[in-house]
């Protein structure tokens, strides 16, 4: 089964590190109370959203709330590449449809969303005791697979303890290894320091939330707590500063919108999906909604496509924890429709029509 | 005296580590020409007060001087690197700058190159606005020595406080893209693979029911 098993000596300091980063301690920093206040972001750590995040219907809601525009999908990549020049050509209506097609697809692959999983379980395997082996060397022996076409996910990677010990590497251990044998671009072995709270606080105060969540997105699994971390916390950040467009068509509107959801937060963005007056995407929310909480009050609503306003007033009438102010949203809209089609008869009636 | 005492310290060492004689006979020798020069040396030490480099600037003073007037007279919009013309003999170049530009504490070159310069530019992750004039606006890229004629050691230092800023974050930049896998996540064909799948993947499809 293992073609290539190489040994990785680990050193005394790689002790320590892993000390510091135990999974077990990192569990534990996340108190219960969390739950409760708002500006704490929360994980998905008790019931595992992947099944609904990966059902289809999730997954087209979702990417049609995303949206397509496509300057923003195709802007230019600060990536530190050499620049090449535009090319212009001429094309018939046929191969121009081609090309529209491709580039459709294009689009579909960078929109792909990040997954939204559970938190992941700290590895405990134990394979076998050698008290043989205690004291056989003063560091850990790391052994992994390293078959040309294993994935990360699958790779099969082995410790043994100074005490004698063989077990499976906790995700720490396999996220390093990984990333030793199988380098991955934009990763680092040790975390980048934006991360870190007070840097990211700093990063988030100059709004350049895409950047941390792409280099999210780069350096950790998306079931490693830190991602949910990081990721939690800006999606906390939008919600506080109401600039949820900002990641309007970029690969993380989907999962953003999917967390407010999940945390059952969806007002605000439906009242500035209002006031922007898209609103099918603030119906599509209110959709999902009830496809992740079908225990809702008004879940076995009617849902018509054609009447969006009614299906949000339908979430309003009776899940709306804001009622009082998304109530003045959708006035504050049927208002200025109304006037903007007075004002239409008007300009009908000057010209005689 | 002491001059004899390093001597005898240094030829026993000769002795013992052959490798070592070189960097412990020039220090001797440094003494003895001090020693000898005292005079000299003291009318020497006098340096050019704009040429001494000795006084460490702290970055807080630099990001000061960055915002003042005097920097926009010197300067005005235009990067520090901007109106410096490299000094060469012929029609081109050299293709690499020189290796440093202060030796010593001292301006050892008529013309420093535009950090060493001017004393008050530090370059530090915390100073961005400094250090952005020395990125590509084109594609995120450090300039090269060629455009941006900085002598080696101040490019070296450069790049180190640039990968610092990127690190923490005080400078943005594009990061690759990741494509998912997304059965890696998610396996479509085995979702009774652990207990806890079966639990939640038969609650969700009892819930997707009504939505759909």
């Amino acid at each position: 089964m293992m073609e290539a098993v190489r040994v990785a000596a680990t050193a005394g300091l790689r002790l320590a590190w892993t000390a510091v980063t135990s999974p077990a301690a990192r569990v534990a920093a996340v108190p219960r109370l969390a739950r409760a206040c708002t500006t704490i972001p929360s994980k998905y750590d008790e019931r595992d959203p992947a099944p609904l995040f990966f059902d289809p219907n999730v997954q087209e809601i979702l990417k049609r709330v995303t949206g397509r525009n496509y300057d923003k999908i195709f802007r230019r990549r600060y990536d530190e590449k050499r620049l090449s020049p535009p090319k212009y050509e001429f094309l018939t209506d046929e191969e121009l449809g081609e090309l529209r097609e491709e580039m459709e697809k294009k689009a579909e692959t960078l929109l792909q969303m990040p997954p939204v999983v559970k938190q992941r379980e700290p590895i405990m395997d134990v394979l076998s005791r050698d008290p043989a082996l205690v004291g056989f060397d003063t560091c850990r022996y790391i052994f992994t697979d390293i078959t040309y076409g294993v994935t990360d996910r699958k790779r099969f990677i082995v410790v043994r303890d100074a005490d004698g010990t063989l077990r499976q590497a906790s995700w720490e251990e396999r996220d390093r290894m990984n990333q030793i044998y199988n380098p991955q671009p934009g990763r680092k072995i040790r975390s980048h320091r934006v991360f870190e709270e007070e840097n990211l606080k700093n990063v988030l105060d100059r709004e350049e939330y895409e950047f941390v969540l792409d280099l999210a997105c780069a350096q950790f699994e998306p079931d490693d707590p830190e991602y949910q971390r990081v990721t939690g916390r800006v999606y906390e950040t939008l919600e506080a500063r109401r600039c949820y467009q900002i990641l309007h068509s970029t690969r993380h509107y989907g999962p953003l919108c999917f967390y407010l959801t999940w945390n059952k937060k969806i007002d605000n963005l439906l009242t500035t999906l209002i006031q922007q007056e898209m609103l099918s995407e603030g119906a599509d929310i209110v959709r999902l909604y009830y496809l992740i909480h079908p225990d809702s009050k008004s879940a076995g609503h009617h849902v018509d496509l054609s009447l969006p306003l009614e299906t949000i007033k339908a979430y309003m009438e009776q899940d709306s924890l804001q009622r009082a102010k998304l109530q003045l949203a959708i006035q504050a809209y049927q208002e200025i429709v109304q006037q903007r089609h007075q004002c239409q008869e008007d300009v009908k009636a000057a010209h005689g029509l | 005296m002491l001059t004899g005492l390093l001597r005898a310290g240094v030829g026993g060492r000769q002795l013992i580590q052959g490798w070592q004689r070189g960097v412990s006979l020039s220090a001797a020798r440094r003494c003895e020409a001090t020693d000898g020069e005292e005079e000299e040396g003291r009318a020497k030490k006098e340096i050019d007060p704009a040429k001494d480099r000795t006084r460490v600037i702290p970055v807080e003073m630099s990001l000061k001087y960055l915002q003042s007037e005097a920097y926009q007279t010197a300067y005005g919009e235009d990067p520090v690197w901007k109106k410096y013309r490299r000094n060469f003999k012929g029609a081109f170049p050299p293709k690499k700058t020189r290796k440093m530009c202060i030796r010593a504490g001292v301006i050892s070159t008529g013309n420093p190159c535009p950090i060493c310069r001017d004393e008050y530019l530090v370059l530090d992750p915390i100073n961005t606005n400094l250090l952005k004039q020395f990125i590509s606006p084109h594609n995120n890229s450090i300039l090269p020595t060629s455009i941006t004629n900085l002598c080696r050691k101040k490019h070296r230092e450069l790049e180190v406080s640039v990968h610092k800023a990127r690190d923490i974050g005080l400078l943005t930049y594009d990061v690759p893209f990741r494509r998912y896998h997304y059965p890696d996540y998610y396996p479509k064909d085995t979702p009774t693979s652990t207990t806890t799948t079966t639990t939640t993947s038969s609650s969700s499809s009892s819930t997707l029911t009504p939505g759909s």
